[in-house]
């Protein structure tokens, strides 16, 4: 159990490559925060500056309020879970877990019961005298864990652990994580480049990009409150529709146009001193997918919001369905409910956004104005 | 790990008592309690001295060990109840076989060592080899693990032989406190295969002992003795990796780029073509934030909006750091020679300045070529 903390961390790499900038986060005792981004924007630097495997370049990092820039490693007291996890394959699940303890010295009975206590969380007691060939992935994927636990380290760190299984078992090691944060009852830092399971588990957010913080937030906040462009788009499933568009004013009332579709901004929330500093300007607005529908009741209910747009794909997936369409170049996506939606492949319909639900970006500098 | 820690880890799970195997010098070479090892034991010293296959001392009954005849090794127990007996004359014939084996896997390390170094005579490898049980012929790779910090190496062997425990196939050599190669008998058609153990080594050095490792990989060998080639290769690809390519974590001799011909290149003419690049010193008059620029609009395939998007910077402040390079050094990024140029000269550059730093770090028989 410790907190973690970070100051300005940056690290450059020899020839140049700075992959982690300015980089300040104070992770609370017992907390379970996920760092997300896309391939190469520093998550695993980031994981393994706390490590102590990469030197940090400027910054500094505390461990529960004690500098550890130049702690060794292992006197960090802080253990580590990889995606490319290998058991050893001729030891029991027994010997895997007991094995860095042995390597460390440690007396037999205190291993004893540090495994007996991890296998126990884990609930694979009754597989602690398998070997690695007889288990399931995850089962495997516990018993990795479980080497991790052994240790009773101050923090984990967890870089992207659940990439290498299949999608079904991932959802379910999803759970088993949050669960096993709750019964450790210690500080995890999770990497992960799926947004999904970021949104899943975690309770705080750290979303990167190019080796910048962009935003720390809950799921929620992330999602219907995102500071720029990239957090829109990079979260949520499919991703935000993003329109290049100009606000205007038209009688006092604040407007948006695309193609030929003028959509007017409710004056409750848009009109404000912020959205009228856009008048004339180029801005970018931003529409879940969700708050696109295509019903004549939603339709008729709130005609200063509709456009029309040609229906390209309807793709049925179960409880949603994703309606693909464009307009003038422009293409957006909508997802409705296949119980109520109206789309036909290859013919126009009208489609109604959710008023209260328009984001607006600065197309030069990508924050948000309002969300 | 060898069949005698093996063996000894296994009788500290079955019995309390605290149990041992001296060599014939008395040194303790195997011991339920891991803090005697390496230790002169005093009792085995005077036990070897007199000759005696049995003997009881203060807490311990000794007994000579049932190996090859001329060895004289004994076990010892704590105690000398009659349980105890029963479990050390036991112990004698259990420990007595894994003592002839690791006499083997000791001839096997040593002749593996020197084949890799190329200390063997060549003609006499595979009569070795054979005697040793090892396969003369075979598709073999060669892994090098290079450990940031020395002081971890045993435990590294450790957690390498443990991954990789099947001793037809895979063989772990420690050359040195440093550096430690994995010799891999290659699977067919597996073509992932070499790059999943380089990742699962690092990942398991990391998670199991927090240690830091380089890892490079040579080309096949399809006999033991073009071990050493690869074994050779592995080490070239840490040195020149560890000069120009991107993740230096693993690098592969077959993947080495611009950097291989670099390397190839004199102290001299490297001088002489920097000067030709960069009059004056030029490239010493840009700051870092720029080289930086340079850096990702390398990156980014000379891609100006791409670019000023990865840096946060507005396109004409990226305009403005090219037009700074142009002037500084008359090359014109934009423009693909000039590119070029650029990226080579600075590689280059990189080379000298480091050549002394990194390559103090590779085994000494490693000369240029
Ligand atoms: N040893 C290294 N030397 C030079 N550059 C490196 C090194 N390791 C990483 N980088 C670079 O630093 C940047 C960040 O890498 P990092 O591995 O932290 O990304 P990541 O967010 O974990 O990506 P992924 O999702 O692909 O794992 C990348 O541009 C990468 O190429
Ligand atoms: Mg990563």
């Amino acid at each position: 159990m410790a907190s973690v903390l970070l100051k300005n961390v940056y690290k450059e790499f020899d020839g140049g490559v700075i992959a982690v900038s300015d980089f300040s986060l104070s992770v609370e005792d017992r907390e379970f925060i996920i760092l997300v981004g896309p391939s190469g924007c520093g998550k695993s630097t980031t994981l393994r500056m706390i490590a102590g495997l990469e030197e940090i370049t400027q910054g500094e990092i505390y461990i529960d309020d004690r500098l550890v820039n130049d702690v060794q490693p292992k006197d960090r007291d802080i253990a580590m879970v990889f995606q490319n996890y290998a058991l050893y394959p001729h030891m029991t699940v027994y010997d895997n877990m007991a094995f860095g303890l042995k390597l460390r010295k440690i007396p037999k009975d205190d291993i004893k019961r540090r495994v007996t206590e991890a296998a126990r969380i884990l609930e694979i007691e009754h597989l602690l005298d398998r070997k690695p060939k007889a288990l399931s992935g995850g089962q495997r994927q516990r018993v990795a864990l479980g080497r991790a636990i052994v240790r009773d380290p101050k923090v984990f760190l967890m870089d992207e652990p659940l990439s290498n299984l299949d999608a079904k078992l991932r959802v379910q090691m999803r759970v088993e994580i949050t669960k096993l944060h709750q019964r450790l009852n210690t500080t995890i830092i999770y990497v992960t480049h799926d947004q999904t399971e970021a949104m899943t588990m975690g309770t705080r957010i750290v979303v990167m990009k190019d080796g910048f913080i962009q935003q720390v937030d809950s799921p929620s906040e992330l999602y219907l409150h995102p500071v720029n462009t990239f957090v829109a788009g990079f979260i949520g499933m499919p991703p935000m529709n993003f329109i290049n568009t100009t606000i205007y004013d038209e009688d006092g009332e604040l407007k948006v146009k695309f193609g030929s579709n003028v959509i007017t901004l409710p004056a409750d929330k848009y009109d404000t001193e912020e959205v009228r500093n856009y008048i004339d300007k180029e801005v970018i607005m931003g529409v879940r997918p969700e708050a696109i529908s295509d019903t004549p009741d939603d339709v008729a209910a709130s005609p200063t919001t509709v456009f029309d747009a040609d229906v390209d794909v309807v793709e049925m997936l179960g409880a949603e369905t994703y309606v693909y369409m464009t307009h003038e170049g422009y293409s957006l996506t909508a997802r409705v409910d296949p119980m109520a939606t109206v789309s036909r492949v290859g013919e126009p319909a009208k489609f109604r956004i959710d008023g209260r639900r328009i984001a607006l970006f600065d197309q030069e500098t990508e924050q948000a104005i309002i969300t | 790990m060898d069949e005698l820690t093996k063996s000894i880890r296994r009788v500290g799970e079955l019995l309390i008592n605290t149990v041992g195997v001296v060599d014939d010098t008395g040194l303790v070479i195997a011991c339920t309690d891991e803090s005697r090892l390496g230790q002169k034991d005093r009792e085995a010293v005077a036990l070897i001295e007199s000759g005696d296959t049995f003997r009881v001392t203060g807490k311990n009954t000794w007994q000579r060990l049932a190996t090859r005849p001329g060895l004289n090794y004994y076990c010892f127990i704590e105690g000398s109840d009659p349980v105890a007996l029963d479990y050390l004359g036991l112990l004698s014939e259990w420990l007595g076989l894994a003592v002839r084996d690791w006499g083997n896997e000791s001839r096997r390390d040593n002749l593996l060592r020197n084949v890799l170094l190329q200390n063997e005579l060549p003609g006499e490898i595979a009569s070795k080899a054979r005697n040793l049980g090892i396969i003369y012929t075979a598709s073999r790779i060669c892994i090098l693990v290079r450990l940031e910090h020395r002081d971890t190496g045993g435990e590294c062997v450790e957690v390498i032989g443990n991954l990789f425990p099947d001793r037809e196939t895979d063989y772990v050599v420690s050359i040195d406190d440093r550096n430690i190669v994995l010799i891999h008998t290659l699977t067919p058609d597996d073509s992932g295969e070499v790059n999943r153990i380089a990742v699962e080594i690092r990942d398991n050095l990391s998670t199991e002992l927090m240690t830091k490792v380089s890892i490079g990989i040579g080309m096949p060998a399809y006999n033991l003795r073009d071990c050493a080639r690869s074994y050779r290769e592995s080490a070239l690809a840490l040195e020149v990796g560890g000069l120009f390519s991107r993740d230096r974590s693993i690098v592969y001799y077959e993947k080495l780029g611009l950097g291989r011909l670099i390397y190839q290149m004199s102290p001299t003419l490297c001088k002489i073509f920097l000067d030709e690049v960069f009059p004056n010193d030029s490239y010493e008059a840009l700051d870092r934030e720029t080289l930086n620029t340079v850096e990702v609009f390398f990156a980014c395939s000379l891609n100006g909006s791409e670019t000023s998007r990865r840096l946060f910077v507005h396109r004409n402040t990226l305009v403005y750091r090219l037009d700074k390079v142009q002037k500084i050094t008359g090359l014109d990024l934009r423009n693909f020679d000039d590119a070029v140029l650029f990226k080579f000269a600075s590689m280059v550059k990189r080379y000298l300045e480091r050549q002394g730093g990194v390559l103090g770090g590779a085994p000494n028989w490693l000369n240029r070529p």
